[in-house]
């Protein structure tokens, strides 16, 4: 494992220069006025507004499966729920729980477990009802990873705090204090999954770190013979710390295409989940906050601060100093995946690793959304020198995937894999004519994913088409048959002729009365595979659109977002 | 507040540095050039310049762009720098000028302008003068090296102006090129070895004046290859592919094909290797692609030179191959992570 297989791509000598964040430990949390918990579509409410709450209580559980989405991170009263901007690169409002803190310290019950005595099964159910989600800053559902290693070869067990971006130090710091709880909570975790090798990755630019790390190792090594616990520093090389890269760099495996770590025996957890995982178990403790990296030009004291889950970012942003007067951007995420915010009541959330106040944009600045964009003003030609495909971790072209976004061509921008960019910027950041390529693919996955979802609604009508008109000429055919059969009977001697107009006035009206006839059910013949096929494709087509659902909103709402970035966000050009 | 999108940081590469680089990888050739033929190259290359930057110039204010980004993008320059070093310095300026206008008006920004030319506009300002002029354009002048005390040049045998048919008897400033005087003796049905000398020194030399063209044109390539400004795969397989098809073709039949040094180190396959096929608008932008586009165009090359109705065929080459660079590209997109 010491061995290193490098990864694809990717830039070296990233500098942020935005003060430094490590020179205070983290902060205790502050106890903002009101707490804003956004909530996604498939959430559900488990308490009435206006009903008094106690930290730790309970909120939200996912509909679909009863995992807890927010627990109450301080005691007080659920004022409301309304809408408020939520922390999504579209800068959109979702329906959000307001929670008022009434400064008091009334807990829900914690149940505190030992890691020893926890099967997978039990951890799973932990992991769901604390709330665990990926803090790296995907926000995987924490259960759903863990549980996907049931049944299946696990080899390899990834700790990661690798922070690749420049100007974050939340795990660095995190580490530096938590070390203890994390060595245990790996060797237990390790023992628990049954897996031998157990890799804590970290960068090679946060020395104190690593220390600390081996200093608890070398302590409680020799208590757990099961475990081969290995502190592994990778070099600082953007974006080393991405899931898929990092496993890339450790097994020199590449995770299959469309697939998760799992398919190639691999578990990988940021160090920040590991360590709420361990609070959970063996405190009880659900995930009311986390810790955060506040830095920037824009920043009075950059520091790292533990924030309760819903904390407005001014208010946050005033607990570091306040902002300086000339900050023009607030940024949450880091410098190179970071998305810009477009109001400062936007509240930390569980992906919140880290919030950046900038002074100037070193790059140049795209207006507001709606208005028309000058692309003269913002970049020059690609003159298509291939320095983007060169730093691209993911092996993509994106100086094609540009003439593609641009020209509008979905069908190559899909056949040159434009879902597989994981938008880490690094193309952008060596472009020599300053092209916002992220933004071109963003968009233009918009686009794709709009389209996929006119689809799906196309797929489904046409469905109900096709079995409609199978189900009439069905009808049609079966009224010719009685008729014929009637026709058989009345040309039949035993037949009267003085009856046969009534029969075809029956008849008809039989037959227009099609809607209503009492066929049995299970008689009917069942639609045709193709109309099933359809129909099958389109809801799962549909589903896998709300999988791919990145940050709490609803599938409305994004389509609609989207639609708006598309209709607005994406760089103009006249060539 | 500002809402650019991520990344919030940017490098400091610009299209304009890597002009300049380019630029400053010409001086070797511009230095060779000079030592050579003398003041008349930079004479040349000065029309060119001033032909370059105008031509961009009016261009972009017509089009209603902004004029003075385009000139420091430096681009229009180094077309106009590239073709002029292909003229010959003895070429009349007018030559120069129609050469650069066609370049930059036409073949630039009538598809587009910077970044969206089909065609490499160095090359076809060249081939339209070419096929416009031949007269002018086939004449280099006569370099005697011997008496610059450089004995390890003999130019004598190559300035066969009998065996040529294209150069004028009278014209005696004038020389042709190794390439002209292996075409003339092909036409004329004597073996090619005869326009050749005997390996003075090395098996190089034998090409000439333009080996140490080539060699200048060569010193530029690698500095911009050290840079990181050109990747190998294009001029490597460009060279493996002239150089193979050279060295099969000499084994086979010594009497009637050169050498595969002498075919490296004459004509334009050094500028094509590293300047020309290697601009990245026109040429193809895939690793697997590159190494296709560069080896078609070092096997066209070797066709055209050997068989073709020109002495050297870089330029017919690399613009059959811009034309088939999308194609090339779409074929040869590379395996996505986990794919």
């Amino acid at each position: 494992m010491s061995q290193l297989h490098g990864f694809r791509g990717g830039l070296t000598g990233l500098v942020f220069d935005g003060g430094d964040s490590t020179g205070l430990p983290i902060q205790p949390p502050i106890l903002p006025e009101r707490l804003y918990l956004p909530m996604s579509e498939h959430d559900e409410l488990l308490i009435e507004p206006g009903a008094e709450i106690v930290a730790g209580q309970p909120l939200v559980v996912d509909k679909r499966s009863g995992a807890v989405t927010w627990h109450a991170p301080a005691a007080g009263e659920l004022v409301e729920v309304a809408d408020h901007p939520a922390p999504h690169f579209s800068g959109l409002s979702l329906p959000t729980l307001i929670i008022e803190p009434d400064g008091s310290d009334r807990r829900a019950e914690q149940s505190p477990r030992q890691w020893s005595e926890l099967t997978l099964e039990g951890l799973v159910e932990i992991a769901s009802s604390a709330g665990l989600s990926g803090l790296g800053g995907a926000g995987f559902p924490t259960w759903v990873k863990l549980s996907g290693t049931d049944g299946r070869r696990l080899t390899t067990l990834i700790i990661n705090g690798v922070e690749c971006e420049p100007g974050i130090t939340c795990d660095d710091m995190l580490i530096r204090e938590q070390a203890a709880a994390i060595v245990t909570a790996a060797a237990a975790l390790a023992e628990l999954l049954k897996v031998e090798q157990v890799s804590l990755a970290l960068e090679d630019d946060c020395p104190q770190a690593v220390e600390a790390l081996k200093t608890e190792i070398a302590e409680m090594q020799p208590g757990r013979p099961g475990s081969q616990l290995a502190v592994v520093t990778v070099p600082s090389r953007y974006p080393s710390g991405s899931e898929k890269q990092l496993i890339e760099n450790l097994i020199g495996k590449q995770v299959p295409q469309g697939g998760l770590p799992i398919d190639i025996g691999v578990l990988c957890l940021n160090v920040g989940t590991l360590f709420a995982l361990h609070q959970a178990v063996t405190q009880g403790a659900p995930l009311v906050s986390r810790v955060v990296t506040i830095t920037g030009k824009g920043v009075a004291q950059p520091q790292n601060r533990e924030v309760l889950f819903g904390t407005p970012i001014d208010e946050l942003l005033k607990a570091c100093g306040g902002a300086t007067a000339d900050a023009t951007q607030l940024v949450m995420g880091g410098p190179m995946m970071g998305f810009a915010l477009r109001s400062a009541e936007v509240p930390i959330v569980k992906i919140s690793n880290c919030v950046l106040a900038l002074v100037e944009s070193q790059k140049a600045v795209l207006p507001l959304a709606g208005q028309q964009i000058n692309h003269q003003a913002t970049h020059q030609p690609c003159i298509r020198c291939g320095d983007c495909a060169s730093v691209c971790p993911a092996g993509l072209l994106p100086q094609q995937l540009y003439w593609f976004a641009k020209s509008g061509e979905h069908d190559k921008a899909e056949h040159h894999h434009l879902f597989d960019c994981i938008e880490c910027g690094a193309c952008a950041y060596v472009c020599p004519s300053k092209i916002p390529l992220v933004q071109y693919y963003r968009a233009t996955k918009g686009e794709i994913r709009a389209e996929r979802g006119q689809q799906v609604g196309a797929d489904i009508a046409r469905g109900r088409m096709e079995a409609r008109d199978a189900r009439l000429i069905r009808r049609e055919e079966q009224a010719q048959q009685r008729r014929q059969a009637k026709r058989a009977r009345r040309d039949s001697p035993a037949n009267r002729p003085g009856n046969d107009q009534d029969s075809a006035q029956v008849d008809k009206q039989h037959a227009h009365e099609g809607g209503n006839d009492k066929q049995p059910v299970a008689a009917r013949p069942a639609p045709s595979a193709e109309v099933m096929a359809a129909v099958n494709r389109a809801k799962q087509l549909q589903l896998e659109l709300e999988l791919d659902g990145d940050a709490p909103s609803s599938a409305s709402k994004r389509q609609e977002t989207e639609q708006a970035n598309v209709a607005s966000d994406k760089p103009r050009s006249e060539d | 507040m500002n809402l650019s999108s991520s990344p919030h940081l940017q490098g400091n590469a610009s299209v304009g540095r890597t002009m300049a680089m380019v630029l400053l990888a010409l001086i070797p050739v511009i230095t060779v050039s000079v030592w050579l033929f003398g003041s008349a190259v930079l004479m040349q290359l000065t029309v060119a310049g001033v032909t370059g930057l105008a031509a961009e110039a009016a261009v972009m204010f017509l089009r209603g762009r902004p004029v003075m980004l385009a000139l420091c993008d430096g681009s229009a320059l180094v077309t106009a720098l590239l073709l002029a070093l292909c003229l010959p310095p003895t070429a009349p300026f007018w030559v120069a000028v129609i050469a650069v206008l066609f370049a930059i008006v036409v073949v630039k920004h009538l598809y587009g302008g910077l970044g969206y030319n089909l065609f490499n506009p160095a090359m076809a300002g060249y081939l339209v003068v070419l096929i416009a002029f031949p007269a002018q354009l086939t004449l280099w002048p006569a370099v005697d090296l011997s008496a610059r005390s450089v004995q390890v040049l003999d130019t004598s045998a190559v300035a066969q102006p009998d065996a040529t048919g294209l150069v004028d008897q009278a014209d005696a400033v004038t020389m042709a090129t190794p390439l002209d005087a292996m075409r003339g003796v092909r036409l004329q049905g004597q073996p090619v070895a005869s326009a050749l000398v005997a390996p003075a020194l090395f098996g190089l030399f034998d090409n000439g004046v333009t080996a140490w063209l080539a060699l200048g044109w060569a010193a530029g390539g690698l500095m911009l290859l050290a840079v990181g400004v050109i990747r190998w795969r294009i001029p490597l397989s460009l060279l493996i592919a002239v150089g193979l098809f050279a060295a099969v073709s000499h084994w086979l039949d010594p009497l009637n094909h050169a050498g595969w040094l002498v075919h490296l180190f004459s004509g334009g396959v050094m500028a094509a290797a590293f300047f020309i096929a290697t601009d990245p608008v026109s040429a193809a932008t895939t690793p697997r692609g590159q190494l296709i586009y560069g080896a078609g165009i070092g096997l066209l090359i070797y066709l055209i030179r050997g068989w073709g109705g020109y002495p050297d065929g870089v330029a017919f080459a690399v613009l059959l191959f811009n034309i088939a660079a999308p194609l090339i590209d779409y074929f040869t997109v590379p395996k996505a992570y986990g794919q």
